[in-house]
């Protein structure tokens, strides 16, 4: 008898799924099928296809009673008798394999059912003090591996045992302390037909040869339970470890890693190129609606995104049917393996626990545990197997659909090709567009009024009034003075600003000489006076006599406390010099500045004529404090040292240095070190 | 985008399923490098366009400017303008609060001190109208010549956007063609591709541990 061919027949047989859904569609068009056999009298036991297939089956397993009967019947010294027996012992086998896959596919059934459909008032009415019980064991297990604090033992097996079915086989791993393998046991071989492609590593049970005794010296030792026989079947707990199914299972949970990291990141990267595409379409619009009057060739090239669009969502629809929905499905699929994986976990726990009180549970728990262990070993195999390849051809997809949306858009920007060379540089010809604009008028009038406004939030407060008018200088004074009788001459009390036509302004210390004493309407409140640098109006009230000894102290000591007026007055001859020539790139003041700098350069000349004035005391300045020359253009001063001061600014045109002589030595000294000493 | 693009062959080189097996591990790795290599393009083409277009439209002040009489970019010159035109409007104003006065006087009986304050006002209308008017025809004109110019000005910008974008999808069409021929074989029609999923899919299916729902 070719007892294992039909074994294997009947193994596939009961292997292919017969989901009752489908039995249940057949049963539906067997109408056809009944009406033939109805003709086919005293055939009553032909219901419906679930029956009709299932009687190869029923055949099989009548085959050991036949056999069995026949065996029975048969004497021993027959020359059949041997014959019979082994084909009784096929038969019996192959019952015992379909019986098993049965159960195993029940038992996956029963496990994998969604355990998320339960209500929390199916679970707690679950709970009662077996499942409590159990699953307490099950925790205390799992800690124990985790700690790997028991020791392991060995299972020893009884030879007989062998040809029963697998599930009674149990193999031990991962004894770290294994000293010696007794000499008399022989590795087991594993015909993988039996054990239904769960493999172990290492044996480390002993087969006894058959018929003899299990004696201590069969016994491997461990390092930990020396002397302990163990010959028993159990002793406290063992665990068993599957490398195999471990490899299986690690490469299942890598899988699902993978394809959940796919599914999420590919998602995500197909967000991002439809809101970039949406928004380059939004900025081509927009370009195309300023350059709408214009020459054909703009309105070409804004043209094309429009198209855009299209692309983007053809390639997001393939990319969504090719790589998306069957990662997503992959990804559906894995929850299921995996509840049955912990399930074979939690069996496998339940086996450690002390089958002292061995039984019918003990039994149970293991051989559940070898059921589960062994369907799922054998089909998580396939189903990485299957889900790699697929993960591997949704990449494959992808890459090729990655270069897609770049392969179209050459088709569709044919006049983009011929770029014409870049012009050497882009920011040329924007400054010169630029520059033009700022020639427009009333870019000039009022980005002047936007920068003044700025500049009055800093605190240099002499720029605010420079862009007005010039203001005297010491040279004008001289003339002033020269020109004009001292009863004439008055100096400003304050600051006074014009107000009216022909008004001028004055800053407080400012010598003036009065022309007239009154103004073209006739009110003696007016003054015509003049400045040295230009005539106009002032209203009396602000001018007071000038007197060169009295005023000489008051206005030296008024210079000291007053940094800003100090400021003003004393240095304001150099600041026009100052602001022409750094020259605020704001081109407003360019009028202004045109003039200040017409005044330096007046300056400048008459800074020669001040020469000859050395002896006049305007001139000279003292040291506020001392400095200290750095170079030889400069000029150490001492303090209170006098020198007179030549040059208002120095080469470059820096009005913070000014060319100072002292003791026949020229050099350039800090303009904010000198304070101005007049009539001393 | 191209960050998530990279991250997608990121993740999926640092899973364990590259060791295990060494097909896969150099289809990721090729993956890598073509994600990697796009990621670099774009944040080329990314700057280039942001030195190139975008700097030049906006309204600052310290852009790369060559010459100190050109302040800021193009957006600069907008608040001038509405500078001047909010001028032009207080310059009508005026000029209409001193139309209105000029026109209740003369409507009155034409007495002297009535004839004195009439004159002064036409007096003060004159200067007012011709400032306006010198406003108005000055908006007048440059306006159109400002917004001419936008055209002149943003040419340059368009052309080195435009180059841009083609620099880098021909480079992208490289590196996703070598891609493509490395891992793939290409011309497999889509039908084809969605026919070998739903094979593996329904093999899958077909276990007995996968859940049917």
């Amino acid at each position: 008898m070719s007892g294992s061919g039909l074994d294997n027949g009947v193994t596939t047989l009961v292997a292919s799924p017969l989901p009752v859904n489908c039995l249940a569609s057949c049963n539906g068009s067997i109408v056809t099928l009944e009406s033939p056999n109805r003709r086919v009298r005293g055939k009553p036991n032909l219901l419906d296809m679930g029956s009709l297939m299932i009687k190869p089956i029923q055949r099989v397993m009548k085959y050991p009673l036949l056999l069995c009967e026949l065996r029975n019947s048969t004497p021993a010294c027959h020359p059949d008798f041997r014959v019979l027996e082994d084909a009784f012992a096929a038969v019996r086998d192959i019952n015992v394999n379909i019986n098993e896959l049965k159960r195993r596919k029940d038992l996956v059934l029963k496990y994998k059912k969604n355990d998320e459909d339960e209500s929390l008032k199916d679970k707690l009415s679950k709970l009662n003090i077996h499942s409590i019980s159990k699953k307490s064991k099950r925790v205390t297990n799992h800690l124990k591996i985790l700690t790997r604090g028991e020791s392991q033992v060995i299972f020893l097996l009884e030879p007989h045992t062998f040809s029963w079915a697998p599930q009674m086989l149990i193999a031990v791993f991962r004894m770290p302390r294994v000293k010696e393998i007794a000499p008399c046991c022989s590795s087991l071989s594993l015909s993988s037909g039996a054990w239904h492609g769960v493999s172990f590593d290492t044996i480390l049970a002993v087969v006894l040869p058959p018929g003899s005794r299990p004696r201590r010296e069969n016994v491997i030792r461990t390092g930990l339970n020396k002397g302990r026989p163990g010959i028993q079947t159990l002793a406290t707990s063992w665990h068993v470890t599957d490398n195999t199914f471990n490899r299986e299972e690690k490469l299942f949970r890598s899988l699902e890693k993978a394809v959940r990291h796919c599914v999420k990141n590919i998602s995500l990267y197909l967000q991002h190129i439809q809101d970039a595409t949406t928004l380059a379409l939004q900025s081509a619009m927009a370009l195309q609606e300023i350059s709408c009057n214009k020459d054909e060739e703009e309105r070409g090239h804004s043209e094309a995104p429009s198209d855009a669009p299209n692309p983007c969502g053809d390639f997001a629809a393939r990319l969504q049917t090719l790589v998306l929905t069957p990662l997503s499905a992959l990804l559906a699929l894995f929850p299921g393996p995996r509840r049955l994986v912990q399930k074979r976990y939690d069996k496998l726990l339940d086996c450690g626990s002390p089958p002292r009180r061995a039984g019918a549970e003990a039994d149970l728990a293991t051989r559940e545990y070898e059921a589960l262990n062994a369907q799922l070993g054998e089909e998580l195999r396939l189903f990485n197997r299957a889900a790699r390849g697929l993960l591997a051809d949704c990449l494959r997809s992808l890459a090729s659909l990655l270069g897609a949306p770049t392969r179209a858009a050459p088709r569709l920007h044919p006049a983009a090709r011929p770029i014409p060379p870049l012009a050497s540089n882009i920011s040329e010809i924007q400054n010169r567009v630029l520059e033009e604009l700022q020639n427009l008028n009333f870019v000039k009038d009022n980005s002047a009024t936007f920068i003044e406004r700025k500049l009055s939030f800093e605190k240099k407060k002499p720029v605010q009034i420079l862009p007005e008018t010039p203001r005297q200088t010491d040279t004008h004074r001289l003339k002033l003075l020269s020109t004009y009788s001292t009863e004439e001459l008055y100096q400003a009390k304050r600051r006074c600003n014009a107000t009216q036509e022909y008004d001028i302004n004055l800053l407080e210390g400012e010598l003036v000489a009065v022309m007239e004493q009154k103004d073209p309407l006739g009110s003696t409140s007016r003054w015509l006076v003049d400045t040295g640098l230009m005539k106009g109006y002032v209203y009396s009230s602000f001018l007071k006599p000038y007197n060169p000894a009295k005023v000489q102290k008051a206005d030296a000591e008024h210079r000291f406390c007053d940094d800003d007026f100090d400021n003003i007055s004393l240095f304001v001859s150099a600041r026009p010099a100052h602001d022409s020539v750094t020259g605020t790139p704001e081109g407003s003041i360019s009028d202004s500045s045109s003039s200040l700098s017409g005044t330096c350069g007046k300056l400048e000349t008459n800074g020669t004529d001040a020469d000859s004035f050395q002896e006049v005391d305007e001139q000279i300045f003292y040291a506020v404090h001392a400095f200290q020359a750095r170079s030889d253009h400069e000029l150490s001063l001492q303090e209170y040292q006098r020198v007179h001061i030549l040059r208002f600014c120095d080469l470059s045109g820096n009005a913070e240095w000014w060319l100072a002589e002292a003791q026949g030595q020229k050099g350039y000294v800090p303009a904010n070190y000198l304070g101005k000493m007049t009539y001393a | 985008m191209s960050k998530s693009a990279v991250k997608i062959s990121l993740d999926l080189l640092s899973n364990p399923l590259c060791e295990q097996d060494q097909d896969f591990l150099n289809m990721v790795t090729a993956l890598d490098t073509a994600m990697k290599r796009m990621d670099a393009f774009n944040q080329e083409k990314v700057n280039q366009i942001q030195k190139t277009v975008i700097e030049p439209l906006k309204n600052s002040k310290n852009g790369p400017v060559s010459n100190p009489a050109v302040s800021g970019r193009f957006g600069s010159v907008f608040p001038s303008l509405n500078m001047a035109v909010k001028r032009r409007e207080q310059a009508l104003q005026d000029y209409r609060r001193l139309q209105a006065k000029v026109e209740k006087y003369e409507e009155k009986e034409k007495t002297g001190p009535v004839l004195a304050k009439l004159h002064q006002a036409r007096e003060e209308l004159r200067p007012v109208r011709d400032d306006f008017e010198a406003k108005n025809k000055q908006l007048l004109d440059e306006m159109p010549r400002f917004y001419n110019s936008r055209l002149d000005y943003f040419q340059p910008s368009f052309e080195s956007l435009i180059r841009a974008q083609v620099v880098y999808y021909s480079e992208m069409h490289k590196i996703f063609g070598d891609l493509t021929q490395q891992l793939d074989q290409p011309g497999h029609p889509d039908e084809h591709r969605e026919r070998e999923n739903e094979a593996k899919l329904s093999e899958l299916r077909a276990l007995s541990i996968v859940a049917d729902d």
